[in-house]
């Protein structure tokens, strides 16, 4: 063998030299040949979205005829980029135009590609699908069942997606489930499920009733995460919702004093100031004087001392003089802000002794410059 | 009549192309750029009779297209017309543009044939 190989050495190297060569001008080749391709894919989008946009155009404005461009939708490749030019241009338009395009997203053609995607095996396929049913007038009872599936998925964008749908065309029930889902599922970011809030509340049609309740349910689970429940605080109280001040309030005085996590604090104490009746400030101020204005964290601190200044009783001054000594310039500055508020506050004499003049002079700056 | 020139400086593609078909096929001279830095140098190279600006923009906003404007003694709010476009409605919004010499506003989503008044008017004034 050793005798071969002393033999045959140049020829070995030569034949290993001639297949790294061959294997190169493949890989070579084959990348320029992908990025041809891709490059054509592009390309052909490109056009097909030109042409497309066109008839759109002329459609929407009414010099074009239904179906002269139904006749033109071929592929699914046409039906996709149609689906987003619609997407692009609805947001901008309203009256005759914006109705002319949602009678483009109810073509049987458009309708069949996309429900044939809604079985798709790819995740974010459906996902598509689903946006796509969010956007119709009214869907098939039959498809509640698939929806509330997605909604319990893993993969985030299904979720998403699935959950808009049921929110913009399910019953209370079904809205709760999904709901549920997107709250416990950790893949889900606190922003996306905040638009879905935002979605429920404006499908509502201004009446709140059922969705404050809702979310009340939701909160009086106690099985969500910190930043979970703390965004359900944040949407309730933007509802402004007479029933949800009550429960919120009991929220809030019940809340444990051993916080290990600021979050649900901070939310319930900025909507104290708002939903607090007679009956209950003394137990909010008492907590927030004791309690919250020497929370360990900064972000309850914060919110206390604007809490504070929106009260405005007397009996919170000495706790907002206090915490101008705070060794967070934030909670200095909300602080500041608060007292400012005050009749009779001369704020600019109130320097604390601990604090360098330029420290002092920022913090003035920024107080002014929001009262500007 | 001369053909009145109107320029369009608006990103979102879509939303110019419509506005573009409608303006055509009124007869007026249209074009369109879709950043705040070209269409500002179009602005005073070109000199359009009206200026239909998007607020926001990539490079610079319509609101640093006007105070440029403003600041050039050539430009004054009769020599060019601007609507603004965009998708803030907020009442700070309106009021600035109006101080910076806008003399039409329209706040997204809009009913072309409104939108097509409102610039009919303002080419009047």
């Amino acid at each position: 063998m050793i005798d071969y190989l002393n033999s045959h050495a140049e020829t070995i190297i030569l034949v290993v030299v001639l297949i790294l060569a061959i294997v190169s001008i493949i890989v070579f080749l084959g990348a320029i040949y992908s990025r041809w391709i891709m490059n054509l894919t592009k390309k052909k989008r490109r056009n097909i979205k030109e042409e497309l946009s066109e008839y759109v155009v002329k459609y929407a404005c009414g010099d074009l005829a239904f179906k002269e461009l139904e006749k033109r939708l071929r592929t699914s490749t046409d039906h996709q980029i149609l689906l987003s030019i619609i997407n692009e241009l609805s947001p901008s338009i309203s009256g005759t135009e914006r109705d002319r395009l949602q009678l483009l997203l109810e073509l049987p053609v458009i309708e069949k590609f996309f429900m044939g995607q809604l079985k798709s095996k790819k995740q974010l396929e459906k996902a598509k699908a689903c946006l796509y049913l969010s956007r119709l007038k009214s869907i098939d009872s039959k498809l509640f069942p698939h929806l509330l599936e997605y909604s319990a998925e893993e993969y985030s964008i299904l979720s998403y997606a699935s959950c808009m749908t049921i929110i913009v065309h399910g019953d209370d029930s079904q809205k709760r489930i999904a709901l549920k889902n997107q709250l416990l599922n950790e893949n889900l970011s606190d922003q996306a499920l905040n638009d879905l809030f935002v979605e429920f509340q404006d499908v509502s049609g201004g009446d709140f009733t059922s969705e404050a309740k809702t979310i009340m349910g939701f909160i009086s689970e106690k099985i969500y995460s910190h930043s979970r429940t703390a965004l359900l605080i944040k949407t309730l109280g933007e509802l402004n919702y007479h029933e949800s001040a009550e429960f919120l309030v009991n929220e809030f005085l019940q809340l444990s004093s051993d916080l290990d996590e600021p979050l649900v604090a901070e939310s319930l104490i900025t909507y104290m100031p708002v939903f607090a009746s007679e009956d209950t400030e003394s137990n909010i101020l008492e907590r927030l004087h004791l309690v919250y204005a020497n929370s360990e964290f900064r972000e309850v601190r914060e919110a206390t001392m604007t809490a504070l200044g929106m009260f405005g009783k007397e009996e919170s001054i000495p706790i907002l003089k206090w915490a101008m000594y705070d060794q967070d310039f934030y909670v200095r500055f909300y602080a500041a802000k608060s007292l400012q508020s005050f009749p009779g506050i001369l704020l600019s004499s109130m320097k604390p002794e601990t604090m360098i003049q330029a420290d002092w002079d920022d913090l003035i700056g920024e107080v002014n410059s929001l009262n500007s | 009549m001369d053909k009145k020139y109107i320029l369009v400086i608006e990103d979102e593609e879509m939303t110019a192309r419509l506005i573009l078909y409608r303006l055509k096929a009124l007869g007026y001279e249209v074009e369109h750029v879709r950043d705040g830095i070209t269409g500002l140098k179009t602005i005073k190279e070109k000199k359009p009779d009206l200026v239909v600006l998007d607020v926001m923009l990539p490079g610079i906003s319509g609101f640093e297209i006007l105070q440029d404007l403003e600041a050039d003694k050539e430009f004054d709010s009769t020599s060019i017309k601007v609507i603004m476009l965009t998708s803030k409605s907020r009442a700070e919004d309106v009021s600035r543009g109006f101080e910076l010499g806008a003399m039409e506003y329209m706040p997204k989503p809009f009913k072309m044939d409104e939108f097509i008044l409102r610039l009919k008017r303002v080419l009047k004034q």
